[in-house]
């Protein structure tokens, strides 16, 4: 108050007017400011969220496409391969066959017989290529095992596997996915890498479990990974991120420091799991 | 004397936006009362002044600057969602009533209560800065000018923007004529405006949904 009164008038004057002009003019600023800050915040949670849901989309579209192209080749499989077996064994067992002299009957028997042999086998390997026994049995690491000595006999790679702590199994739908996961990272590598070798690592610490895939070969950093990912095609990518997502893991592409091979991580959190 | 006409008048602007839009409850209760009191003032402060009575300074010191502030306070409440902000309002109101009683009992009954209302502006331009704090934090429409709480809040931090210095000098240099010239000028542009504020938040329709991004998920669903 002694400061307001012993102001002298002329400062008076310039006090009111600047004082009110700044006060005014950082109001008005506040309030540009709110507008079009608002404006901008609201845009970018909209952006976002039609982000979101554009990827979700492409997800379950890469999931529907997924489930239809498998359901195309069982299709396939059971029409092209086991229909005509199962004619052939119809054509050998036909009504005529009680009119056909014994020995004729026998040999018919046997070729049905080998035939219908056949189809089970067929329709075992089609059912092995929905689910793997040898996971299905015996584990994520037998399976592994099995599709790296598979690769290995192409004689095309050098391919390897080691899980360094995996007693305790997942459970067998997480194997299932975990499986498909690497199965495909690993025929991605053999379709477009050009890699001379290949090698699967497991690890594990209190919370996560750790998938390791190395090799030598053409691969994918992050930003390449999500930017493919991110496109319309890109099936399998999105298949793995779809597989991925409900196992609550992560996938990172990385390129070593060295230039000397790539690396990709899988990282699944064990609380999720279990 | 055109400003101070057109000022006395454009109080009567939000009253007569509420002939059109009856419903007085909640916010808009608040802008009514505040309006109301305002025309009320300006009318009895014509008539205390008229007669040179000392009545005018009791009447201004003793229920102007705490009426006002305890409106607005209220109003603004209302306005908040947060209930930490909610609670410092509420508590900056007997904070401010104690300091007010101490600034009404170091001054002479002929004196203006600068001090108080200079200390009642800042108040109100803080509970404006937390209003739109509170709206960057959590947006609630893409058209932020498209509601009454907006038009209302920037009413009051405008007019409280702009008579801060007025009435924080207006006690010490109320004899000086060319400060009087000042005072009217920017008191009674900053009522207009704040009154015009007032009318538009009343002719508003309430916006309705919390959060714009919900609104949309509900037309997609």
């Amino acid at each position: 108050m002694i400061f307001l009164q012993s102001t002298n008038l002329q400062n008076t004057t310039y006090v009111v007017y600047f004082g009110t002009f700044g006060m005014l003019l950082l109001a008005v600023g506040l309030i540009v400011f709110v507008v079009f800050h608002q404006r901008k915040v609201i845009y970018y949670q909209l952006k976002m969220r039609n982000m979101q849901e554009e990827h979700q989309r492409l997800m379950l579209q890469a999931t529907l496409n997924s489930q239809e192209e498998e359901r195309q080749r069982l299709a396939a499989d059971l029409h092209d391969d086991a229909g005509p077996l199962l004619a052939t064994v119809r054509l050998y067992l036909n009504e005529n066959l009680v009119h056909q002299d014994h020995a004729t009957q026998l040999q018919s028997i046997y070729n049905a017989k080998q035939i219908v042999d056949d189809t089970i086998q067929l329709i075992r390997n089609i059912s092995h290529s929905l689910i793997p026994p040898t996971l299905k049995n015996f584990g994520l690491e037998s399976a592994m095992v099995d599709l790296v000595q598979k690769i290995n006999g192409t004689g095309m790679i050098n391919a390897s596997c080691r899980f360094h702590d995996y007693k305790r199994r997942l459970k067998i739908e997480q194997e299932l996915s975990t499986f498909r996961v690497l199965q495909e990272l690993v025929n991605n590598i053999l379709k477009h890498s050009r890699s001379s070798f290949l090698h699967i690592t497991q690890n594990k610490n209190e919370n996560y479990i750790y998938l390791r895939i190395h090799h030598d070969g053409d691969g994918l950093t992050q930003s390449e990974y999500e930017k493919m990912r991110d496109t319309p095609t890109g099936l399998g990518l999105k298949n793995i991120d779809s597989r991925i997502r409900i196992l609550n893991g992560k996938l990172f592409f990385e390129k070593d420091s060295t230039n000397t091979y790539y690396k990709i991580t899988l990282e699944l959190p064990i609380n999720a799991l279990e | 004397m055109l400003l101070t006409l057109i000022k006395f008048i454009s109080n009567f602007i939000p009253l007569g936006v509420f002939l059109f839009n009856r419903k007085i409850e909640g916010f808009k209760g608040f802008i009514f009362s505040l309006v109301l009191f305002a025309v009320l003032n300006t009318i009895l402060t014509g008539i205390f002044n008229r007669f040179e009575n000392e009545a005018y300074y009791y009447f201004n010191n003793l229920s102007y600057t705490p009426i006002e502030f305890l409106l607005v306070a209220l109003m603004i409440r209302t306005i908040l969602k947060n209930a930490q902000f909610k609670r410092l309002v509420l508590l900056s109101i007997p904070i401010f009533f104690f300091f007010w009683i101490v600034i009404l009992s170091t001054i002479s009954s002929k004196n203006f209560d600068s001090a108080a209302v200079a200390l009642e502006e800042l108040l109100l331009i803080t509970f404006c800065i937390i209003y739109f704090y509170e709206n960057i934090k959590n947006p609630n429409t893409i058209f932020i000018y498209s509601t009454q709480e907006f038009w209302a809040i920037t009413g009051i931090l405008i007019y409280a923007s702009s008579t801060f210095f007025v009435y924080l000098f207006r006690e010490s240099n109320w004899q000086n004529l060319n400060f009087r010239e000042q005072y009217d000028y920017i008191h009674h542009c900053a009522s207009i405006f704040k009154n015009i504020c007032f009318a538009i938040a009343i002719g508003l329709k309430p916006y309705k949904t919390t959060n714009i991004l919900n609104k949309i998920d509900r037309q997609v669903t």
